[in-house]
């Protein structure tokens, strides 16, 4: 803690105080430190000729950062010209990304991300009895539910045979007979209740099926 | 920036909207659109719900049956995402998972066996096919908890994909000479020689006797 005598000399010091306020041993400090705070200004430092424009030439060569630079770019006010047509693209090509990255909806709080394992399509042939038949193809979800789907080929003996390539994973689909009939397979793993009155049948493709 | 608004209510729109909604008829995509923004925001796969609707016009059912299946699926693929996750929070849900798990409940699993079987699994397990398999057994009449055991015990052991999916054929064909469910399910197992225990035996009374395979 400062005594009470630095307190007045620091008062004297910052022009608080008289020089009179002081007693003579204070004063006599006080003229020590005027000495002092004078020397820097009574010697001048004199630099050599062209010291200044060295040292910014000099600061001036240093790199600055990249992100300092970056910065400043950043803060500096700017006037950009465009033309509308050009502002359109760049609209649409941050959203078309946004969209695009998009997996089907807002991020899900709870969901990891993963890498998609890259899976290869599985052949699958599908059969299917009608004698009556003049065409029959064979639709569902990986055909866009197109009535006219994928052709079947008649075997001559009622059966029409498709072969198709379905990634893993479960896949409904039903015969249409004659681009009218909607029929499922009697022969699928399950039948489901399509939500219209009718069903649709199931198939399973497994990962690592041989193709 | 007029050009720039332009765009941009069309890639909203779009975005809206995917592909495969693009291509139903005008007045069943305006009627589909609130029902999918919902579904989007709740996480639920859209692009099941734009196929349903694609179904429902291919199959020439007016707008609001239309609707109407697409609303009821949006629900069922809303309850199967909730029970997966609070059975596995951490799990990756694809969006054929949620689809195998409504249909496994349609077909008369419970959502118990959904929940148990999904907490049972890796997180990282995708239990399309499994789910998948689960609801073909139940539509055999396998009890729920008896074929989610079952199903359990097959991901458990790490059984192909290729072998689970053939378990329904076989169980067909057990019971096309009159064995009983379980018993048809066990025989399954056993002529694919898939290293599950066999199904327990629930008789009438009440008793219950662990059988060995081949009994049906």
């Amino acid at each position: 803690m400062a005594s009470r005598e630095d307190q007045r000399l620091a008062r004297y010091l910052d022009g608080e105080l008289p020089p009179d306020a002081l007693p003579e041993d204070l004063r006599r400090r006080a003229r020590e430190f005027e000495a002092l705070f004078a020397a820097p200004r009574a010697e001048r430092v004199r630099f050599p000729m062209g010291f200044r424009d060295t040292v910014m030439r000099r600061v001036r060569q240093t790199p600055r950062a990249r992100a300092g630079r970056a910065w400043q770019w950043m803060v500096t006010p700017r006037t950009f010209r465009l033309s509308p047509a050009t502002v359109a693209l760049a609209a649409a090509a941050v959203l078309a990304l946004v969209v695009l990255t998009r997996p089907g909806g807002p991020a899900d709080p709870g969901a990891t991300v993963v890498t998609v394992p890259v899976v290869e399509p599985a052949a699958v042939r599908f059969v299917f009895v009608a004698p009556q038949a003049v065409r029959v193809a064979v639709t569902g979800g990986f055909a866009n539910w197109d009535p006219d789907g994928i052709p079947m080929r008649s075997e001559g003996d009622g059966r029409w045979v498709a072969e198709v390539r379905l990634p893993p994973g479960v896949h409904q689909y039903v015969f249409v007979v004659d681009g009218t009939e909607w029929r499922p397979d009697p022969n699928a793993t399950s039948q489901v209740d399509d939500g219209f009155g009718q069903q649709n049948s199931v198939l399973l493709v497994p990962e690592g099926r041989s193709s | 920036m007029r050009p720039a608004a332009a765009v941009l209510s069309i890639a909203l729109a779009w975005g809206a909207l995917a592909p495969a909604a693009a291509q139903l008829d005008p007045t069943v995509r305006d009627a589909l659109r609130p029902v999918l923004e919902t579904a989007r925001r709740d996480s639920v796969p859209v692009e099941v719900l734009e196929a349903k609707a694609l179904e429902g016009v291919a199959k020439r059912r007016p707008t609001p049956v239309i609707l109407a299946a697409v609303q009821r699926l949006a629900g069922e693929l809303r309850d199967a995402r909730a029970a997966l996750r609070a059975a596995a929070p951490t799990a990756t849900l694809s969006a054929g998972e949620q689809v195998a798990v409504a249909e496994a409940v349609r077909l008369g699993t419970t959502w118990e066996d959904v929940r148990l079987l999904r907490a049972a699994a890796d997180p990282g397990t995708n239990l399309e096919i499994p789910f998948a398999v689960l609801g073909a057994l139940v539509e055999r009449g396998v009890p729920a908890g008896e074929a989610r055991a079952v199903i359990q015990g097959m991901v458990k052991a790490g059984v192909e994909q290729s072998r689970m999916v053939e378990v329904p054929a076989r169980i067909d064909v057990a019971l096309r000479v009159g064995a009983a469910p379980i018993p048809a399910l066990n025989s399954a197992l056993q002529g694919l020689g898939i290293p599950v225990p066999p199904v327990p035996v629930v008789r009438p009374q009440g008793t219950t006797e662990r059988r060995g395979r081949g009994d049906s």
